[in-house]
């Protein structure tokens, strides 16, 4: 347990890190000098001391009980990811993060937060790929299990080869997920922050911790099922490239209207449904 | 760069990808392309879809 509890301070600090240096490589990429890499661990410190309180036009319990509950399903994530336990589990906390989404923005009553959770339902379209993800993992694998994928990789050869597809749909999920990018709907300028706006001080310290966890664990999914079980010291810089790929794309593209999101996304629902009915039929002939 | 253009290199990318992808196994270089492909081909499928419209143009929006 002691080592669970390391695992997750550690998680924190490196997920606040990756934030950061997302921050910087867009801003390096768009000629700006942008914040040091440690901006986002300074920032929770910061908003964790600063004085709070729930806005009068919040609901209260729904308020707090939102932030408690994005900080329990990340932090169970990652010690089902710490177990090698199954990927239907990981991607069942990531649909309850849409309940996070949705909550955080209607908890508090003002009319930005609200926008940001409808386009948080809107923006469900990214999550249909996932469920062909996992179906294809399945076929190639036989199995659900994190660490039951990984032996067969380390056994046969990495998923990303045979099921290039079914990665990327992942990666979406991690785009879509990440500030700035240009699905990110839910937190678009015109919405102030989007769906946390009105979360301030110990709160947004809270929910900055919840989406440092969600990033590490999305990440380290993503390499575990397709690229393998690798040594700590290859895995932590290949997490950053991960990283660095998702900022690319987020310097140079703008952010796209809810329509357009919602478009590119069903697209490649199709593309990969396509796909996974090919890899099926292949599969049982 | 028109829709077309964008299009084309959205394609471009994605065959790329696929190409990479297959030969990874082989040599594990290959990621390395695989690597820039999959960011490349997104920018493109995004920037596809900008084009033409009103704020298409507009490289990138401020944060």
């Amino acid at each position: 347990m002691i080592e669970f509890i390391l695992l997750l301070i550690f998680a924190i600090f490196f997920g606040l890190l990756l934030h950061g240096i997302h921050r910087k490589v867009i801003a390096r990429i768009q000629k700006r000098p942008g914040p040091p890499v440690w901006q986002e661990i300074l920032h929770t410190l910061k908003f964790a001391f600063k004085q709070t309180w729930i806005p009068r036009t919040a609901s209260q319990v729904m308020y707090v009980a939102i932030v408690l509950i994005a900080i329990g399903i990340w932090t169970a994530a990652l010690y089902v990811f710490w177990i090698g336990g199954s990927l239907l589990l990981i991607f069942a906390f990531y649909m309850l993060h849409k309940i996070v989404e949705h909550g955080t923005g209607l908890s508090s009553g003002s009319p930005y937060t609200k926008f940001g959770a409808i386009r948080s339902v809107m923006s469900a379209a990214a999550e249909l790929p996932l469920l062909v993800t996992v179906s294809v993992v399945y076929l190639f694998t036989g199995t659900l299990s994190i660490s039951g994928i990984s032996a067969w990789e380390t056994a046969n050869v990495p998923l990303i080869g045979i099921a290039l597809p079914a990665a990327v749909s992942l990666y979406l999920i991690i785009l879509s997920k990440a500030h700035y990018g240009p699905f990110s709907v839910i937190e678009a300028k015109e919405l102030v922050s989007g769906y946390w706006t009105e979360h301030f001080g110990g709160w947004r310290a809270l929910l900055n911790i919840a989406l440092s966890l969600k990033t590490f664990v999305l990440i380290s999914v993503f390499i575990v099922v397709f690229l393998g079980i690798m040594p700590w010291w290859l895995f932590l810089p290949v997490m950053v490239l991960v990283m660095v790929s998702i900022s690319f794309i987020c310097a140079t593209t703008p952010m796209l209207t809810p329509y357009n999101t919602v478009l590119i996304q069903t697209i490649w629902t199709g593309v990969v449904c396509v796909y996974g009915l090919i890899v099926w039929l292949v599969m049982i002939s | 760069m028109k829709k077309t253009a964008y299009i084309l290199l959205a394609v471009l990318f994605a065959c790329s990808a696929v190409i990479s992808a297959v030969l990874v196994d082989g040599n594990p270089y290959w990621i390395l392309i695989l690597i820039i492909s999959v960011p490349g081909f997104f920018v493109s499928v995004v920037l596809a879809a900008c084009a033409g419209s009103k704020d298409g143009d507009i490289p990138f929006v401020g944060y």
